[in-house]
């Protein structure tokens, strides 16, 4: 099999799985709705300044991403099948997989929230591509940290409360812009002004892609 | 030797101390509160120089695979806790004297806090791992892993945000921000004896460490 056909069987087989019990998509959905109406009810649907809109939003998307993603490489080692795919597999497919995975898991997590969000905060979105490439990039670089120490964390115990606190501070960088930038789409006259805001998300994924791919090797293998 | 070096050291700290205090005139502007910079400066500095230590014998676990290397990457983490607690501290009371407020979330505050929180995970990743040499080279890839992320909150950050704190010594400009020639003198006076002050105290606890791993049952 070649390099990509190995990394779409991997993607396939989470796939299919996910088809069957649909377990990660419907538990990280029901957190992600959860927490959206409970800022939603406390705050009684209505906060006027866009800065604490796209802050709120960044607060329910990392906490319900910190529910679904670690659960790639933890359920394999539940399950005792990671050897198996150290067997199949090299390390950079089963992360490139793994990643794809989780980008799906993510896009379609966001697909939902982020709409259901913007109608039940009363939010106006006046620049609609800027906010769907600044969500995009953040969520390229939020999956590729988090699937990296998903499989660091996969190894070791107390894994749920561990995961957040490991992510949260190699992740502040995403953070801090993608608050800016949807703030910037919600409100800015102009937001392409701010154009590097993007640049820099991109770089940071692409900067976690090359150290997450050399780094996993030494996480994977035995 | 030790005993001198160790000597030498302590009479170099009191000359800081000194020049600090009695020696050095204070800045105009800030008053006495600029004589914190003898302290904040030195010690932000080897927090830095601590995690950079850490980084690169974490590249070493790696690739070697050695206990030896972990010792090293994790007493150099250890020490740039302790310092980047102090440096936070005086930061903090800096900021209430001269901005009137303990904390605002400034760039380089927000830097300083993520350093903090790396290394608090960093520790807080050893202790759940229980298998040794699993151990050290998850932990070295969490390190490193950090590093990487640094210069984007280092470098990046700051420059798009409005900060109120004055330049770092390696800034744009290229120049340094003590315009009077005794302060300058006290502050790298100051530089020198914490970076001298944090090879001596790397040293003892890399032996202390090897002593408290053996009497642990760990092969080093």
């Amino acid at each position: 099999m070649s390099y990509a056909s190995k990394i779409y069987a991997v993607v396939k087989k989470d796939a299919l799985e996910e088809m069957r019990a649909r377990y990660a998509v419907n538990s990280t959905l029901l957190f992600c709705v959860t927490c959206l109406m409970v800022v939603s009810f406390s705050l009684g649907g209505s906060v006027s300044d866009p800065r604490l809109q796209s802050a709120l939003l960044w607060v329910i998307l990392f906490f319900s991403s910190m529910m679904g993603l670690p659960r790639v490489f933890i359920k394999e080692e539940d399950r005792g099948t990671m050897n198996t795919l150290r067997l199949v597999c090299e390390p950079g497919q089963v992360f490139i997989g793994k990643t794809l995975v989780n980008l799906f898991l993510l896009t379609a997590v966001m697909a939902i929230v982020a709409p259901l969000y913007i109608i039940l905060l009363n939010v106006t979105l006046r620049h609609v591509g800027f906010f769907i490439l600044t969500i995009t990039l953040a969520s390229l670089g939020l999956t590729v940290v988090s699937t990296l120490l998903s499989a660091v964390v996969a190894q070791a115990r107390a894994r749920g409360t561990l995961f957040p606190a490991l992510v949260f501070p190699v992740l502040m960088p995403v953070f801090l812009i993608a608050v800016e930038a949807t703030g910037r789409a919600f409100e800015a006259p102009s937001p392409w002004d701010h154009a590097n805001l993007l640049v820099f998300l991109t770089c940071y994924a692409v900067a976690a892609l090359v150290g997450g791919t050399f780094l996993f090797e030494y996480v994977f293998s035995e | 030797m030790p005993v001198l070096i160790g000597t030498a050291l302590f009479l170099w700290m009191a000359g800081v101390m000194y020049g600090a205090f009695v020696y050095a005139p204070p800045a105009e502007g800030l008053g006495e509160t600029s004589r914190l910079i003898f302290l904040h400066v030195p010690v932000a500095w080897t927090s830095v120089m601590a995690f950079i230590t850490s980084f690169v014998y974490s590249i070493l676990v790696l690739r070697r695979n050695r206990h030896e290397d972990d010792i090293r990457a994790e007493v150099a983490a250890r020490m740039g806790l302790w310092y980047c607690v102090l440096a936070t501290i005086t930061g903090a009371f800096w900021a209430k004297a001269t901005w009137n407020t303990y904390w605002n979330w400034d760039p380089r505050e927000i830097s300083i806090v993520v350093l903090l929180l790396v290394y608090m995970s960093y520790f807080g990743l050893r202790s759940a791992v229980t298998d040794p040499d699993k151990k050290i080279r998850l932990a070295a890839v969490y390190a490193i892993l950090a590093a990487i992320i640094m210069p984007f909150l280092v470098f990046v950050v700051p420059r798009m945000y409005m900060s109120l704190h004055p330049d770092t010594l390696i800034n744009n400009s290229g120049k340094s921000q003590l315009a009077d020639v005794r302060m300058k003198q006290v502050f790298f006076f100051s530089l020198a004896g914490f970076t001298l002050l944090y090879f001596w105290l790397f040293n003892l606890s890399v032996r202390i460490e090897r002593l408290v791993r053996r009497k642990e049952g760990w092969n080093v």
